[in-house]
């Protein structure tokens, strides 16, 4: 193994390894045979960095809304939405008066932040829906420690039902494959 | 790769990120589709073929670009237009 094919594999890496399972080789070899005389090509190692991520992407979202989830995980994701429809409901109509001027932008934010927390947990991804409860964990630890934030309490029911619906959830995603299975149809 | 420079007389430089974009691209649309591999000097090779569908998507492209092609050199009053 060179060490142009070395640096090249390590690249290779922004794929998932289910792409890279099915292409990886073969990209590798046109890499090496594309290589310039003296060395690597920059510009083919950022083409491969994009490709890769978009390809990632492209896996994560052909899992979105793939099955039913467990109950317990549907009603986290329902109270996650609820939570970002109070929040910017309250970013739109409490008055928080002149000493509090950032309350508006900060709830604007924590509701982003939950949008984001119920979309991971129905990418259907293991390591996105254990980084939902390892959040919802640090922040319920914070809140402990700080009962000024702004998350508190509200953390935990979703967490507790989360972690209810972690086998089931974790059982029900199907394994990762690509190509992706799509529902699209083939454009005639 | 080489080919695609050479017949844009370099105006185009397909990168390999590119190009396999492209082949999960007409992959997925059955435009393309897998024409054995072998290896060579130790590396995997693969070759890909146009598809039927691809064939006839190809030519309508390419008659449709003619015919694009042919009315622009009309319009512009070109003399030696496409015949």
């Amino acid at each position: 193994v060179t060490d142009l094919e070395r640096r090249y594999r390590r690249w290779l890496r922004a794929y998932p390894l289910v792409y890279r399972q099915v292409r990886g080789e073969e990209i590798l070899s046109t890499l090496v045979e594309a290589a310039p005389a003296n060395g690597v090509a920059a510009k083919d190692l950022i083409y491969i960095g994009i490709h890769g991520l978009r390809v990632r992407g492209s896996l994560l979202v052909h899992r979105f809304g793939q099955g039913t989830l467990p109950r317990s995980v549907h009603s986290a994701t329902l109270i996650l939405v609820f939570m970002v429809v109070v929040n910017w409901l309250n970013a739109a109509f409490a008055h928080n008066g002149p000493k509090n001027p950032s309350s508006h932008l900060a709830n604007i934010v924590v509701g982003l932040v939950f949008v984001a927390l119920a979309l991971m947990i129905q990418a259907w991804s293991r390591f996105l829906y254990a980084a939902v409860i390892g959040f919802l964990m640090i922040t319920m630890a914070l809140s402990f420690v700080n009962s000024d934030l702004i998350f508190e309490l509200n953390a935990i029911v979703p967490l507790i039902l989360l972690i209810v619906g972690w086998r089931r959830y974790m059982a029900a995603i199907p394994p990762a494959q690509w190509p992706p299975r799509s529902p699209r149809t083939v454009p005639s | 790769m080489q080919d695609i420079e050479n017949l844009s007389e370099g105006r185009i430089r397909l990168r390999t990120g590119t190009l396999y974009a492209a082949f999960d691209r007409l992959s997925e649309q059955k435009l393309i589709e897998s024409a054995g591999e072998e290896v060579v000097e130790g590396r995997l090779r693969r070759y890909y073929r146009l598809t039927e569908l691809g064939s006839a998507t190809l030519g309508a492209e390419s008659r449709r670009r003619v015919s694009i092609s042919k009315e622009a050199i009309r319009r512009l009053g070109l003399a030696g237009g496409l015949s």
